[in-house]
């Protein structure tokens, strides 16, 4: 039988490096840009980051900010469909999902736990009234420091409703494939693992709301954190 | 995970309980303790906590599913959280007054983290509000789309 321990996995501290992840909070901000890569005249670039995908009226489908070119200005992967004049735009970072974990896994589940597929590949992804296959899309929240710590929780907490399951863990991983891979099972493509956490015993649901009530946002104790 | 709260009818989670877990991150039973405070003690301000925090956490369910009944389609924020969270912390500050709580609440870091402590979990009462919305009302597009959003299906 395996086990769930919480813990960040230590392959997420790597790729942390290797800007393999982006946990910013959704930002929007004003630019203009004229059938083209280039967007200017940003109202602001604070919290975008080169990898974030955009949107807005005219913007090209798929755009990722692809280069920061100055303190308002920006060029996208995609060009604009049409003139984009002041227009309101919408940045976004990668999309990090939480999924549960049955109670007596098969896999063992901890810091050495590198993806998703560590979980798919054991059968231990829970299934159920009211679970969807990968689990739940989690709403950043921009990363802080305090003191020597960064760290980052997600708000609101994530909740399961008209829910029939059990479980007794659960893994947040990112779903976005930012490089070619690191280590281990963490090969091309997304499902990288940023931490597992255990419930400390079987939590079950019954037709009923099961909501995960993450650790208090401080540098202590946030759900991701760095010292 | 801190904790996980369960309702055994597809309903959101009562005030109490959102209000204890508060309370419990507020006031943790296993965090710093240099005064040695004893566990009873600690587990009787997280209960006065959670009895100032409950009303709140009423209020912001109520008037979100107030919001909800008199139009479905408008799954927006119906409370300032903030100015909620802001005064929510200003009460347990007075709260924390000639106790051995004081001298951690009177911190300007300690309100900024109360406040998002308490945010967080007013704005997780909302969220769970629009999700059993949404289970009640599938014909709703807006509803559809917030669950899709959030559970996927």
């Amino acid at each position: 039988m395996g086990s769930i321990t919480t813990a960040m996995t230590t392959s997420s501290k790597a790729e942390y490096m290797a800007a393999a992840h982006c946990i910013n909070a959704t930002v929007t901000a004003t630019a203009s840009s004229s059938t083209s890569t280039s967007y200017t005249a940003a109202s602001s670039l604070a919290g975008i980051a080169i990898g974030m995908t955009f949107s807005g009226t005219n913007v090209g489908s798929g755009s990722v900010v692809a280069a920061i070119t100055s303190a308002s200005a920006f060029t996208s992967s995609v060009a604009s469909t049409g003139s984009i004049s002041g227009g309101t735009l919408t940045f976004v970072a990668d999309p990090l999902f939480v999924a549960l974990i049955i109670p007596s896994p098969a896999g063992t589940y901890g810091a050495a736990s590198v993806n998703f597929t560590d979980i798919t590949g054991n059968t231990d992804e829970v299934s159920g009234t009211g679970y969807t296959t990968g689990g739940l899309l989690l709403t950043n929240v921009s990363p802080v420091t305090s003191g020597t710590t960064g760290y980052v929780n997600f708000s609101p907490n994530p909740s399961w409703t008209s829910a029939t399951f059990s479980t007794a863990g659960c893994m947040i991983y990112n779903t976005v494939a930012r490089n070619g891979g690191t280590s281990g099972t963490n090969t091309v493509g997304g499902g990288r693992a940023l931490g597992v956490y255990s419930f400390s015993g079987t939590q079950t649901v019954s037709a009923g709301v099961l909501t995960l009530i993450m650790p208090s946002a401080t540098s202590s104790t946030a759900v991701l954190r760095i010292s | 995970m801190t904790s996980v709260l369960i309702s055994e009818t597809n309903t959101n989670h009562p005030p109490e309980s959102y209000a204890l877990a508060t309370a419990g991150q507020l006031v943790p039973s296993d965090g710093y303790n240099p005064q040695g405070i004893s566990p009873l003690r600690i587990r009787e301000l997280q209960v006065k906590v959670a009895l100032i925090l409950t009303p709140y956490f009423a209020s912001i369910i109520g008037r979100q599913r107030q919001s909800l009944e008199a139009d479905p389609h408008d799954l927006r924020l119906a409370s300032n959280v903030v100015e909620m969270a802001d005064t929510a912390a200003g009460k347990l500050q007075t709260l924390s007054r000639n106790s051995f709580w004081h001298a951690v609440t009177m911190s300007d870091e300690w309100l900024n983290t109360a406040i998002g402590i308490i945010g967080t979990h007013l704005m997780t009462a909302v969220h769970v509000e629009n999700l059993v919305h949404a289970d009640n009302h599938p014909d709703v597009p807006e509803a559809k789309a917030y669950k899709t959003k959030y559970q996927g299906s």
